[in-house]
């Protein structure tokens, strides 16, 4: 939302999608029409930037493809196909709504020039709404428009594809779990599922929950339930309750944040325990309860007791959401935990023309860190666009990358004119190069000269902001990381991947027939083959065979229903 | 529990056979986890009960049938009025 606003008012058409039929994203995730709007103030402000953006809401990309020099063709799905036809009628109700309340906007062509497509949330939306009528929902809290949002993306299909000269992915991250025995029992659900639940539908997931894993985002859950009327049994930190509190000291705002989730935690009597788990999960056809070990420092379990719960919400970090940028073929590098991320450079540019990530995709760390990173990302589509070439890079600049000059990524803008054939991917060429050697947001960020910002001392401010907030971010991985004591919490028939229901076993089966590798124990026992993908297995799948997670580069950033596939070929086929 | 939303704008959905109460913009996964229904769909091989695990479109545990329409995530797909869901 922050990267479409600031964009838009530079003066670009920009498009934002947004799987999701409200915006906000994960952080701020609205409740349904007619409550009140979550986080009002600091929401509204993003919303009302977004005046001028088509935000298009409903619409799950699902793939992108072509370059900068052409045109990017984003293709989309609607949330819910089966409406389509239905609700057109209402769509054009909403629209006539729209109207009342100063919208317009209604049937954007998107092939005539987008110039920018931005999706996901918080820093950069995507959905199919128009943005007055989303606008309009989220500042007066009127109704959601959910149908036209169904109706519009399914219009969108039916038009064709949205073309955009620059895309910038936000697609956030999803929460990592850990299998444990039982991890699969209705009734166990993630902490960042307790909170959507929670946030965006007012749902409480439970009566007596016990919320477990590592990290911070445990307290906002388990706060948050308990002030919905939930009992909270209990919050189990598997890492130390105190290993933040010297970066928290040198932080006074976060340190405030930390002081009030204490106070909540203390007010709704909600005891906080340290160096603890939930390593099995009991019930028969629904959660019933918990064992909770002592841990060591490798999180085995030591000493365990049982309690009675109906709810587990659990919770070991996050995975970013990459999908659409290694479909794009963009370079990937590593964050703090070993999760892939996609690699930038200090204006947030891929190694793909063009393209461009913020917020979670590129390094977990927190809704603030993702607005600033849309802020940023949009200073340089804005550089980029306005046909600037970006000056050679200084020596220090190049210094801090390790590279020669001439793997400068993306010159693209200066050069659109060219055919396409004339302009091979001029970033990070070598896809094979080790990963260390691509930046990251570990690395410190050396801000271009040439950015062409509105306001410098802003600009200044934004780039300290950034720089301790990426700083935080780093701290919050040493001090929550995840151990790899939790295999001994497996048991022979623990599910490791759940779509496909292969137990512990059968990885360990495929490692006696002498699978070295995630890859293969994949091929022979089929774990990450379901429907999910391995979302939620690549990670434990993963260590148990010794490995960092990688990507496994999914032709689709959804799973496409094969109607909706059959609908959109004809489509493509004349476009090519 | 779930926010109170004003009787009028409420509807019901229904799920094998029960219905079930949704207010307006909540996922079929909220109101049916609101009314109770923690799983509805048993998995291909083993049979084990499954209902809503990420709660945002991940992991593929909450599929259900609504109108006829398959593989659904119950946990995006928006309650309609009327919306007859079937295990997925
Ligand atoms: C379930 C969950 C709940 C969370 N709740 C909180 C919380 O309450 N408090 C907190 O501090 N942090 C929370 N977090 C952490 C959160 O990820 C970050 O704080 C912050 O939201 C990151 O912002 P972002 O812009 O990078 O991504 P997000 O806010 O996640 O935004 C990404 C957006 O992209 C959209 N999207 C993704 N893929 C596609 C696609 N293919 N097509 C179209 N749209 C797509 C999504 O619908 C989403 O709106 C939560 C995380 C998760 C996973
Ligand atoms: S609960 Fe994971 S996809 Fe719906």
């Amino acid at each position: 939302m922050a990267a479409a606003g600031t964009a838009a008012r530079a003066g670009l058409r920009v498009a934002l999608l947004d799987g999701a039929i409200r915006l906000g994203g994960q952080f701020h995730r609205q409740p349904p029409p007619g409550h009140k709007p979550r986080n009002s103030r600091k929401f509204r402000r993003l919303v009302e930037g977004l005046a001028g953006v088509d935000v298009l809401l409903g619409h799950q990309v699902w793939a992108v493809e072509g370059s900068a020099t052409a045109h990017f063709t984003i293709y989309t799905q609607a949330a819910r196909a089966d409406a389509v036809h239905a609700e057109a009628a209402s769509a054009e109700a909403a629209r006539a709504d729209a109207t009342d309340t100063g919208a317009t906007h209604a049937g954007v062509t998107y092939e005539e020039s987008a110039h920018a497509g931005v999706t996901g949330a918080e820093s950069a939306h995507a959905e199919s709404a128009h943005a007055e009528a989303a606008h309009a929902e989220a500042a007066h809290a009127e109704a959601a428009h959910a149908e036209a949002a169904n109706a519009e993306a399914a219009n969108a299909e039916a038009r064709g594809p949205l073309r955009a000269r620059a895309l910038l992915i936000a697609t956030g991250a999803y929460d990592r779990v850990l299998p444990f025995p039982g991890w699969d029992l209705p009734g166990v659900l993630t902490a960042g599922g307790a909170q959507a639940l929670l946030k965006g539908n007012g749902v409480v997931a439970g009566r007596r929950i016990v919320v477990a894993g590592t990290g911070p985002f445990l307290l906002p859950v388990a706060t948050g339930l308990a002030a919905a009327g939930a009992r909270i049994v209990g919050v189990f930190e598997a890492n130390s309750r105190t290993g933040l509190l010297p970066a928290l000291l040198r932080n006074p705002a976060k340190l405030g944040e930390a002081a009030g989730y204490a106070l909540r935690l203390a007010r709704h009597r909600v005891p906080y325990h340290g160096g603890q788990a939930v390593v099995a999960a009991h019930g028969g056809d629904e959660l019933t309860h918990v064992t909770v070990a002592r841990l060591d420092a490798d999180w085995k379990a030591l000493t365990t007791r049982d309690i009675e719960c109906d709810t587990l919400a659990t919770g070991y970090g996050f995975t970013p959401q990459i999908d659409l940028a290694v479909q794009l073929g963009c370079a990937t590098t590593h964050d703090a935990d070993g999760s892939p991320i996609v690699a930038v450079d200090a204006g947030l540019r891929t190694s793909v023309p063009g393209v461009y990530a913020a917020g979670e995709t590129i390094g977990v760390g927190g809704a603030a860190l993702a607005e600033l990173d849309g802020v940023q990302a949009a200073h340089t589509i804005i550089a980029d666009a306005a046909d600037q070439p970006a000056p050679e890079p200084t020596a220090q600049d190049w210094a801090n990358r390790d590279r020669p000059s001439q793997d400068r990524p993306n010159l693209g803008w200066a050069n659109r004119d060219r055919p396409s054939q004339d302009r091979p991917n001029l970033g990070w060429p070598s896809q094979d190069r080790p990963s260390q050697d691509r930046p990251s947001r570990d690395r410190p960020n050396q801000d271009r000269p040439n950015q062409d910002r509105p306001n410098q001392d802003q600009a200044k401010r934004d780039r300290v902001k950034r720089q301790r907030a990426e700083a935080f971010a780093r701290r919050l991985h040493e001090v929550y990381p995840v151990r790899d004591g939790w295999r001994e919490w497996l048991t022979p028939r623990t599910l490791i991947c759940r779509c496909e229901e292969v137990p512990y076993q059968a990885i360990l089966e495929a490692g006696d027939l002498g699978a070295a590798d995630a890859r293969t124990v994949k091929l022979l026992a089929r774990p990450g083959m379901g429907w999910c993908q391995g979302r939620i297995c690549g990670y434990p799948v993963a260590r148990l065979c010794g490995e960092d997670p990688r990507h496994p580069g999914r032709p689709f950033a959804h799973p496409l229903r094969m109607a909706d596939l059959a609908r959109l070929l004809p489509q493509r086929t004349k476009d090519e | 529990m779930t926010f109170d939303t004003g009787a009028e704008t409420r509807f019901e959905i229904s799920f094998g056979g029960r219905t079930i109460p949704a207010a307006p913009g909540q996922t079929i996964a909220a109101a049916l986890y609101a009314a109770g229904v923690r799983s509805w769909r048993t998995t291909r091989f083993e049979g084990r009960p499954r209902g809503l695990f990420c709660g945002i479109g991940v992991c593929f545990d909450c599929l259900v049938i609504v109108n006829g329409t398959e593989n659904l995530r119950a946990c995006l797909t928006e309650a309609r009025p009327g919306d007859e869901v079937t295990p997925g």
